[in-house]
């Protein structure tokens, strides 16, 4: 078997096509290396810059719990993963802060409190550049590493074929399955061999710069993500074998094999996204707003009414503080339920798309390189964790002062005391690679199942090769 | 001349790879088409109801000074062909009296889920640029390395006919083999535009999409050419595919 794996690649490393397929790997990696260190140190500092103001003004609410509750924690950022080389995964398509907003005014004399708020971006709006590829290890490997193992395989089978060879190496007392591994085991070595130096370059590229460091965790994830390279490689190489072997000439088999990959590669992800995306209609803008108005009058009309005859001073208070969390936890649901539905329907598209053996290493590589539609999510949560801590640290802070009646919501029944601005909870974005992983289980299944069933077809069809 | 030109063409139209480049067009169009007229009526029932808002909030308004007129661009047609910056640039504007709105001033109404935009948007000419770019090449590869492995390009060259003229019989012939798929997909894509209700073509479109037909066979032409170069200038099939597939692979 190791002969028939050291012939295919003595054959492989002679060729044109390895040559061709180093350097044009070697080449992506560097670009995507030089862009990296070009882009990331500006996101860093972006996001340093965002998170100091941020916290600013924090710090000038602190002089007052009441101030603090109201106005609540500002803006909380996301941030950027310093594995965006890896995977861009739409990341400008995706918002990154959270907001919260509160209503400066909500008549009679009430302030309404603050809730979370989930802006929507619409980051292109005024970038009038045509649009470009990223050229990012997704792309690289999704794309390029694809084509370059169809090119490797096409010929296998039926080349051998064409020249009279495979009679030959079929006429040794060797198993036929042996010869397909050793073929199979060769031309992955000769792509993994290109793609691990051009792998090797743009990480010695990105890490001999001082602006971007990589931690233990981040080598660990980027060690999962070559093995899922690999992985996604012996797809189309076992694919490459299976025509091959079915196909008696290799310019039909290459024409084949280019057309599944166009097909599976290029069109189907985004055909198939749009048409799933068509089958939900998430709530819309307008029609959050006007659920937002609805809930806002009716949550008056009762405020009306509960004030239509005299009220004690203590009930007064009392209700008034109800009224405002009542009217902010309302508007806070209804903006869950809006997000809800927008990522009930990616969710769906996505998972639609996973057809396509190129959307499940994108949603991998995303997953790993901690960017994309999953880590959003992950940081939704974060902020919702965050949220509800700076209630609980503002209750806990209300309940330790002996002045306060408790009463949330409005500045007569709160604490109105200074506190102290490093107690106050401070969000930070955490990834975590547990999560990740969950969020990818199912992608790296289907992913080493289509392997095995490709490999195993490719093995089923050179078992019944005709000589 | 024309002997040349119709062996040619035999040559290729019998081929598996003409009735691949056929079936796999019309497929891809022909669903791609669907989807974009689908999103297409999508966001012209946004639109209609984004002017409808904006005239309901035009009246309601009491003074001039005060008047804040939005005006709003309505989705072209032709997007489905090609989608350009339509749908990612804004498309509404507010003007006033002491506002002269620029690019920046634009907004966005009737992107109801800004989180679909991760998925990329697929328009006719995108299709044409991949795969029909990738049939040239495949067209291309064995015109003349094909022909000297076989031998047969002895037996054409014995013959008191110019080399150009060859290569203009090659180059003819299978820019039409390219330009047929190319057509009866542009021609299924109209059609299942004008069957749409919400789209209405009129003769100033249907000039455009000749315009788009002939930028198609101009870029299919420049990547016939490429591979035709290549296998004129490699004397192995195998390598002028491979090379064709690089460049392929590098240019889209």
């Amino acid at each position: 078997m190791w002969y028939i794996a050291k012939r295919e690649l003595y054959d492989n490393f002679n060729s044109l096509r390895f040559a061709l397929a180093t350097v044009l790997l070697l080449g992506l990696m560097l670009t995507n290396a030089v862009v990296h260190l070009h882009e990331h140190p500006k996101r860093i500092q972006k996001y340093n810059a965002s998170i100091n103001e941020s916290l600013t003004d924090l710090t000038s609410r602190a002089d007052n719990l009441y101030t603090l509750a109201q106005e609540g924690p500002g803006l909380l950022y996301k941030k950027p993963s310093t594995l965006r080389f890896c995977a861009d995964g739409g990341e400008p398509f995706l918002p990154n802060v959270v907001g919260g907003a509160f209503l400066w005014s909500i008549s009679g004399g009430l302030r309404g409190f603050w809730r979370l708020n989930y802006p929507s971006t619409t980051p292109n709006l005024t970038d009038i550049r045509p649009n470009v590829t990223k050229v990012d290890w997704a792309f690289i490997i999704g794309y390029v590493l694809s084509l370059i193992a169809i090119l490797f395989t096409f010929d296998t089978v039926s080349g051998e074929r064409e020249r009279g060879t495979l009679r030959l190496i079929l006429a040794n007392p060797i198993p036929r399955h042996t010869v397909l591994i050793g073929k199979f085991l060769g031309a992955l070595i000769s792509v993994g061999i290109p793609l691990a130096l051009a792998v090797l370059m743009n990480l010695l590229v990105i890490s001999t710069s001082s602006a971007v460091q990589i931690g233990a965790d981040a080598w660990g994830r980027l060690g999962i993500i070559f093995f899922i390279a690999i992985l996604y490689a012996s797809l189309f190489l076992a694919l490459g074998l299976l025509v091959s072997a079915r196909v008696s000439r290799s310019a039909v088999s290459l024409v084949i094999l280019l057309l599944i990959w166009v097909t599976f590669v290029v069109f189907v992800p985004s055909t198939l996204a749009s048409i799933a995306g068509g089958f939900s209609s998430p709530m819309s803008t307008d029609e959050l707003w006007q659920r937002r108005g609805e809930l806002y009058a009716k949550r008056w009309e009762r405020y009306d009414a509960y004030f239509a005859e005299r009220v004690e001073r203590s009930k007064e208070i009392q209700f008034k503080g109800e009224h405002v969390i009542a009217e902010a936890e309302e508007q806070e649901r209804v903006n869950e339920e809006h997000l809800a539905q927008q990522i009930a329907q990616v969710k769906f598209a996505r998972g639609t798309t996973r057809i396509s053996p190129i959307a499940i290493s994108q949603h991998l590589f995303e997953s790993f390189a901690g960017t994309g539609f999953e880590r959003h999510l992950q940081f939704l949560e974060n902020t919702k964790t965050h949220a509800r801590q700076f209630r609980k640290f503002i209750a806990d802070t209300d309940s330790g002062d002996p002045e306060s009646s408790h009463i949330i919501g409005i500045r007569e029944g709160m604490s109105e005391k200074p506190v102290n601005p490093a107690a106050i909870p401070k969000f930070e974005d955490t990834l975590s690679l547990s999560k990740d992983f969950n969020a990818a289980a199912v992608d790296l299944l289907l992913l080493t199942l289509f392997v095995i069933v490709l490999l195993s077809g490719a093995y089923l069809a050179f078992v019944r090769v005709e000589v | 001349m024309m002997t040349l030109i119709r062996r040619e063409l035999l040559d290729n139209l019998m081929t598996f790879r003409f009735a691949a480049a056929t079936f796999i067009m019309l497929l891809l169009v022909v669903a791609n088409t669907f989807v974009l007229i689908i999103d297409y009526e999508r966001r012209l029932a946004s639109h209609n109801d984004a002017v409808k808002m904006h005239q309901r909030q035009l009246q309601e308004k009491i003074t001039y000074s005060a008047g804040k007129v939005r005006v709003d661009r309505p989705p072209n047609p032709l997007s489905i062909f090609n989608v350009g910056f339509d749908k990612r640039l804004g498309n509404e504007v507010g003007v006033s009296h002491r506002l002269v709105p620029s690019l920046w001033d634009a907004g966005m109404h009737g992107s109801d889920n800004p989180f679909m935009d991760m998925f990329a948007s697929m328009d006719i000419v995108f299709i044409f640029e991949v795969i029909l770019s990738l049939f040239a090449l495949i067209f291309a590869y064995n015109a003349f390395a094909g022909e000297y492995e076989s031998g047969t390009l002895r037996l054409v060259l014995t013959h008191p006919i110019g080399r150009g003229k060859i290569l203009v019989a090659k180059y003819m012939s299978a820019m039409f083999c390219l330009i047929v798929p190319l057509l009866i997909s542009l021609l299924l894509a109209t059609i299942l535009l004008t069957t749409s209700t919400a789209i209405s073509l009129n003769s100033d479109d249907f000039l455009r999409i000749g315009g788009i037909i002939l930028t198609s066979v101009a870029y299919l032409s420049v990547f016939y050419l490429i591979g035709l170069l290549i296998s004129a200038a490699t004397r192995r099939t195998s390598t002028a595919l491979m090379l064709s597939m690089f460049v392929w692979g590098f240019w889209s």
